[in-house]
């Protein structure tokens, strides 16, 4: 069930009603009508909002105030109605122009310190007639601040007049076919209001109200605190109140028939706005009642003025809640809380410009919130689907692969044909019995595209491995082979069948690298070269030279000194230094 | 209240958004992984190629003569080839190993090899055989030193030699200089 609350804040008093229920059908859960102390009333008209805010606490605490969906009600006192006509009905328009086309009408005001409103009254294609409202800024501002402080945040702020029309206009005493006047008597103004055919058509101040006799008093107070403290404060401020302000004295100050002569006048004056107001009504229907709510004036209710009958705005539903007296002072809080539990016909909003911001916010949270949880849900289906999509991949294609990998190369229990990999490492074999039947995929369970990556990862090392292990990869670069070039020297020694050598000896060692030459072997041969003769022998011997020269694996060959074998047939050397390098001889080849 | 809800589900969608793109592109790498010729396929043929090679080198490896280091290590081969029927050397003699470093970074280990008994000649096949087997069997091993003279005496420079030879050697295992 919905709660709403209303206070309405005056200069010398205020009202709450906090209602229960909705628009149709509501029932008054609390009321409560307090009064301010001189002191305080002084205090809030000069800016200083505590007094009034501890006030207003203690009355929302003792009434169980809902601290949200709180409306407060601000009294006519400093406001102004005009009636303005525009050839447009957009109200996003409306609200660009209202200030500008009101200006002119406003010359007590300066427009940027005033907060102005309006009321469609009618509209149509050719345009639109409003009722403008302007207040100044700080007569809001201070009554939010005194809620504010007494621990309410008030969501929207409106004044009395529209406070008791949307009262009156859901109190089904407005209809049709004829008109009223509404009248709201508040401490040191009236508002008036003038409803025809249940519609609202004008709307006035009179600067006159129920406590207005009673304004000398808050001058006293002021005048007590400018003695105390001249040094410090300014004179007192001055409090319009019109006809009956002009003659200020604290009521302690007058005998009671100087007090019911101001009483009767105010009454009078009163009674002379409404009859003015009757007068000057441009309505179809005739006024056949004044309904008169807010502070009991004497002798106003059923009573008659320009012979209209005045009735107190009984708005309140039967057995609804309301106080069996006095409930004509609730009516604009009545209609404040009214207003915000949706209700009304009018709907004010001085609060517009202070809360463009956050209004749009709290417009957008709604839907915000809707599109966020549709995202969230939207994209937890997206990632459901995606997980489906990802294990489908895993399940039916890449195990596939997988297993058949490993039944490849690490081999089945249920298969005969033999793996592979012999011998099959321990670790392969291993792993592909984690992917059996019915593996579960996630946790310490790779997924098998990555598995089948660290399957060729570890081959590779231990392929790698052996690789070096076998010398494939030469880490270490070997030393000359003595063996390779001696194979080399007696090649060439035995490759000419014209030669006849014979070897004697042969010695091969390892040299360092030196110089221009690697590391090589040096080798000593000693031979003979039998021949026919000695100088066919000298030219094989210098043949060999040139063959040994002619290999790209020799480096150097050094002439031997020669002796002649007995019987000169031949030519024996010893010692002949052969320098190889055997590495170049598998380049050669290679090559 | 709500604006916490906002918050929390925004949150909770630049989460789950975060998440769907990273299933998407998984998705789509599953897709080209499957696909004809894509990269499942591809590994799974590497794969295969790597375990041939693999059973090829353990086969290999096991042909390795010297396993792992060490005198004992060259000693034991040397004697295994020596007893080879086409070699028959008998146990040579093989000294300590002698640590030089040749080549910087590294150390040579040299072994001399010289017959069982002083006298000892071989012929040629027996000589060529046992050198030949010695490189083969190991990549570690290369012989670096060979001395070869005609075992027979007094021949002179007009004669032919028998084919009888004295023969000694020095094999040499290389290391990184530790």
């Amino acid at each position: 069930m919905a709660r709403s609350c209303g206070i309405r804040i005056g200069p010398r008093r205020f009202e709450l009603v906090v209602l229960d229920g909705s628009p149709k059908r509501q029932k008054i859960s609390a009321y409560y009508a307090g009064e301010f102390t001189a002191e305080e009333s002084v205090a809030y008209a000069a800016g200083d909002v505590s007094l009034v805010a501890e006030v207003l606490k203690d009355a929302a605490v003792s009434h169980r105030v809902p601290k949200e969906n709180v409306s407060v009600v601000i009294p006519s006192d400093q406001a102004a109605y005009r009636r303005l006509t525009l050839p447009f009905a957009d109200r996003t328009k409306i609200d660009q122009v209202i200030k500008f086309e009101v200006e002119n009408e406003l010359p007590q005001f300066d427009i940027d310190d005033v907060i102005v409103d309006y009321h469609v009254m009618a509209e149509n294609d050719q345009g639109a007639e409003l009722l403008v409202s302007a207040l100044p800024k700080d007569c809001v501002s201070r009554a939010i601040q005194a809620m504010e402080k007494a621990g309410l945040e008030p969501l929207e702020a409106e004044l009395e007049s529209s406070a008791m029309v949307n009262a009156a206009l859901a109190a089904d005493i407005c209809h049709i076919d004829n008109a009223q006047l509404l009248v709201h008597v508040g401490e040191h103004s009236t508002c008036v209001a003038v409803v025809a055919g249940a519609e609202i058509r004008e709307m006035r101040v009179i600067h006159i109200g129920a406590m207005s006799h009673l304004m000398g008093e808050l001058e006293a107070v002021v005048k007590d605190e400018a003695e105390q403290d001249t040094d410090e404060q300014g004179p007192a401020e001055e409090v319009d109140g019109g006809d009956v302000a002009d003659e200020p004295a604290a009521p302690g100050e007058l005998d009671p028939i100087e007090l019911n002569r101001r009483i009767d006048q105010a009454i009078k004056r009163i009674r002379r706005e409404i009859g003015r107001t009757i007068s000057a009504a441009r309505t179809a229907q005739p006024i056949e009642a004044i309904y008169a709510s807010g502070m009991e004036l004497p002798g106003l209710i059923g009573s008659s003025v320009l012979d209209v009958p005045v009735y107190v705005l009984d708005c309140f539903e039967e057995d609804s809640g309301q106080p069996a007296e006095g409930a004509g002072q609730l009516v604009a809080a009545y209609g404040g809380a009214f207003r915000q539990l949706g209700g009304g016909v009018m709907s004010p909003s001085l609060r517009r410009e202070e809360l463009t911001y956050s209004g749009a916010w709290e417009r957008l949270e709604f839907p915000l919130a809707f599109a966020a949880l549709m995202l969230t849900t939207f994209l937890g289906m997206v990632n459901i689907v995606n997980i489906r999509k990802i294990d489908a991949l895993n399940y039916t294609g890449l195990l596939s692969y997988l297993r058949n990998v490993n039944a490849f190369i690490v081999g089945t229990d249920s298969s005969t044909a033999r793996p592979i990999l012999n011998p099959v490492p321990k670790d392969l074999l291993d792993r592909s019995k984690v992917y059996g039947k019915g593996v579960k995929l996630g946790g310490d369970v790779a997924e098998p595209l990555d598995e089948l990556k660290t399957i060729e990862r570890m081959l590779d090392k231990k392929v790698l491995d052996l690789k070096r292990e076998v010398g494939d990869i030469q880490e270490v670069p070997l030393p000359p082979s003595a063996f390779a070039a001696m194979t080399c020297v007696l090649n060439v020694l035995n490759g000419h069948e014209g030669w006849r050598p014979s070897l004697r000896a042969l010695n091969a060692d390892f040299v360092k690298k030196s110089g221009e030459y690697p590391e090589h072997t040096k080798i000593r041969l000693s031979a003979t070269f039998f021949a026919d003769s000695v100088p066919e022998a000298s030219n094989d011997i210098t043949a060999f030279d040139a063959a040994l020269r002619a290999q790209p694996w020799c480096l150097e060959v050094e002439p031997a000194a020669v002796t002649p074998t007995e019987g000169d047939k031949g030519l024996n050397f010893k010692g002949k230094v052969i320098l190889v390098d055997p590495s170049k001889l598998f380049s050669s080849r290679a090559n | 209240m709500i604006r916490i809800m906002i918050g929390l589900l925004l949150a909770g969608s630049a989460f789950l958004g975060w998440q769907a793109t990273q299933q998407r592109a998984t998705i789509a790498r599953y897709e080209a992984a499957v696909s004809e010729g894509g990269e499942a396929e591809q590994l799974s043929q590497r794969i295969l190629r790597s375990a041939y090679s693999y059973t090829q080198y353990k086969e290999r490896s096991a042909k390795e003569g010297v396993k792992g280091d060490g005198a004992d290590q060259v000693n034991s081969y040397v004697f295994g080839l020596a007893a080879d029927p086409n070699v028959l050397w008998g146990n040579p003699k093989i000294e300590k190993p002698r640590e030089q470093e040749r080549l910087k970074g590294y150390t040579d280990y040299t072994y001399a090899i010289k017959p069982a008994e002083k006298d000892a000649w071989f012929d040629r096949n027996r000589i060529a055989n046992f050198f030949f087997l010695l490189e083969k069997n190991s990549r570690k091993l290369r012989i670096t030193s060979i001395d070869l003279r005609a075992a027979q005496k007094n021949l002179a420079t007009h004669e032919i030699p028998e084919d009888r030879w004295y023969v000694d050697l020095s094999v040499t295992m290389r290391e990184r200089a530790k």
